[in-house]
């Protein structure tokens, strides 16, 4: 009965499963193992699992179709260089002096005549030299220019006796009718509360002193709510 | 989701599409409706058709084919092809060319590559000196070889050069801008100078090559007495717009004008025109109906109905 060292190497080997040269180490087929906690020798709790690497948020969605896009010279982006902005923005422009002037333009369009200021104020307004074309701009010049020429045609309007309201002081009330019929005529709009209460302001503060005098007549107190309307932004642009 | 996505893009297309028809306006939507048309295309104050009119954007094209459009547009083009009024009239070539492409109804790339020519014609014994004429030219490129326009642009390049006709040549119709860079007292600003970092990109390297551009025009020559004429290019072709072989200034302008730089030239001209600035990026939908409208007839009046009829122009 003679067991052999190699013998019993090789049945302990069969045991155990191990085969011996094999170097396969097969890591995938593990069953779980809890881990334990060496000090208390109880399972460990389950961790938490390890965060994930924040990703980038989605760019965010574009707030308007911007249309197509345009190759040029070298692959140049046509399109490139576009102020970024929504439709209906950037659109008001100072009318141009041609439109104010003659016995066409907008103060006759409005007022039903033309003031004579207007035809002495090219320059002001800035009449562009022949074949030239220049964007209006406004100025302090240009608006108080335009308040002289609103006033002196407005004037013509209130000073008209057949125009009986103008010929009568204005009420907060009266003033406020006017102002926003003005609006409406001269703004081809309505005018809310706030303009309509600065146009009032006007007629019932403003314009109740004119330098000295401290008693203006009636008809000039209406001329200067007139022309403060006509000289508003909703008539000198377009 | 990639499905979803394509529908969406499918309906914003669709929506753009459908922007241009028209709504109906209040009363003083359309009142504001015909002053701004009115006096965005004629300078001056709505009629009092106009006025009444529901919609008034049906009168664009009357509007369009009147006289007071012609002038204000052709003042309009010769502002923004040139930085200051010409001297005389005839200087101002930009604004008689236009002229007669739109009073001819003429394809807007006639102002640039029609065989004509700008001219002052003489004064007669004892007479008024007439107006300035477009006149017929077998040897013309639009405006760009009437003898008063070259002297203009002739540029005062030492050696006869002509960069800033070459500058203008493509401002002109593609609407190129450059920057130009200022240069210290002394700097060399010849031929070889130009060639020194900072300066080459825009005279020697880049699509737009000032200097090779140059190559292909005459050169100007000034006599003792201050005459200028013009003599031989000195280049026989120049490798230029990333394209081969352009052999001279009509050459080179027609590759211009028959480019897709052209025709976006032209609808940004429009907007220029009608709202005082470039488009926007959210206005990029009536671009693109501006750039169809103008590429089925070459007229500039297209493009610009096209934008002023566009329901958003009057919003």
């Amino acid at each position: 009965m003679k067991l052999t060292l190699s013998s019993l190497i090789a049945a302990a080997l069969m045991m155990t499963g191990c085969s011996l040269g094999n170097t396969d180490v097969m890591v995938g087929n593990h069953t779980p193992v809890t881990p334990v906690d060496p000090n208390t020798g109880l399972p460990l709790p389950p961790q938490d699992p390890i965060p994930e690497e924040p990703q980038e948020p989605p760019p965010p969605p574009a707030r308007c179709d911007m249309g197509k896009q345009y190759t040029g010279f070298a692959g140049t982006m046509l399109e490139a260089g576009r102020v970024d902005n929504d439709l209906g923005l950037e659109r008001s422009r100072v009318k141009p002096y041609t439109a104010l002037t003659t016995n066409t333009g907008e103060y006759q369009r409005v007022l039903g005549n033309t003031p004579a200021l207007i035809g002495q104020s090219a320059t002001t307004f800035g009449q562009d030299p022949a074949r030239w074309f220049t964007e209006p701009t406004s100025s302090a010049v240009t608006i108080y220019t335009a308040f002289r020429v609103a006033f002196q045609g407005c004037l013509t309007i209130t000073t008209n006796t057949a125009n009986a309201r103008y010929q009568t002081l204005p009420t907060n009330t009266t003033a406020a009718t006017e102002c926003g019929a003005w609006a409406r005529k001269f703004w081809s709009r309505d005018a809310n509360q706030a303009e309509i209460d600065a146009c009032v302001k006007v007629a019932m503060v403003d314009a109740t002193r004119e330098g000295m005098n401290m008693n203006p007549a009636a008809n000039r107190r209406w001329a200067y709510a007139c022309a403060s309307v006509l000289t508003a932004n909703g008539f000198m642009t377009y | 989701m990639t499905n979803l996505k394509k529908a969406m893009m499918v309906g914003l297309t669709m929506a753009a599409s459908q922007a241009w028809a028209q709504t109906a306006l209040t009363a003083d939507q359309a009142e504001r409706c015909a002053t701004r048309l009115s006096i965005a295309l004629t300078g001056k104050a709505p009629t009092t058709a106009l006025m009444s009119n529901p919609a008034p954007q049906d009168g664009t094209m009357t509007l369009i084919n009147g006289a007071d459009f012609q002038e204000r547009f052709s003042r309009f083009v010769n502002s923004a092809l040139n930085d200051d009024p010409g001297a005389t009239s005839v200087e101002d070539a930009a604004y008689h060319m236009t002229k007669y492409v739109l009073a001819n109804d003429l394809k807007w790339e006639e102002a640039f590559i029609g065989q004509y020519r700008v001219e002052q014609p003489p004064t007669p014994q004892g007479g008024q000196q007439p107006p300035v004429a477009v006149v017929a030219d077998p040897n013309g490129v639009g405006y760009f070889r009437s003898p008063a326009w070259l002297v203009r642009y002739a540029g005062n390049e030492e050696a006869g050069i002509k960069i800033a006709t070459a500058f203008r040549l493509m401002q002109n119709t593609i609407g190129l801008k450059l920057v130009p860079s200022t240069n210290a007292p002394g700097a060399d600003i010849s031929a070889t100078g130009r060639q020194a970092t900072g300066c080459r990109a825009c005279h020697y390297d880049s699509w737009f090559a000032l200097d090779k551009v140059a190559s292909i025009l005459t050169i100007k020559r000034t006599a003792t007495n201050g005459n200028v004429t013009f003599g031989p290019k000195p280049a026989a072709s120049a490798d230029i717009l990333g394209q081969t072989g352009v052999v001279d200034d009509k050459d080179l302008v027609t590759r211009l004008v028959k480019s897709e730089a052209f025709e976006f030239r032209a609808c940004r001209l429009a907007f220029e025109f009608l709202y005082g600035r470039p488009e926007l990026t959210c206005e990029g939908p009536v671009f693109d109906r501006c750039m169809t409208a103008f590429k089925a007839d070459g007229k500039i009046q297209s493009a610009i109905a096209a934008v002023a009829q566009d329901q958003t122009f009057c919003q």
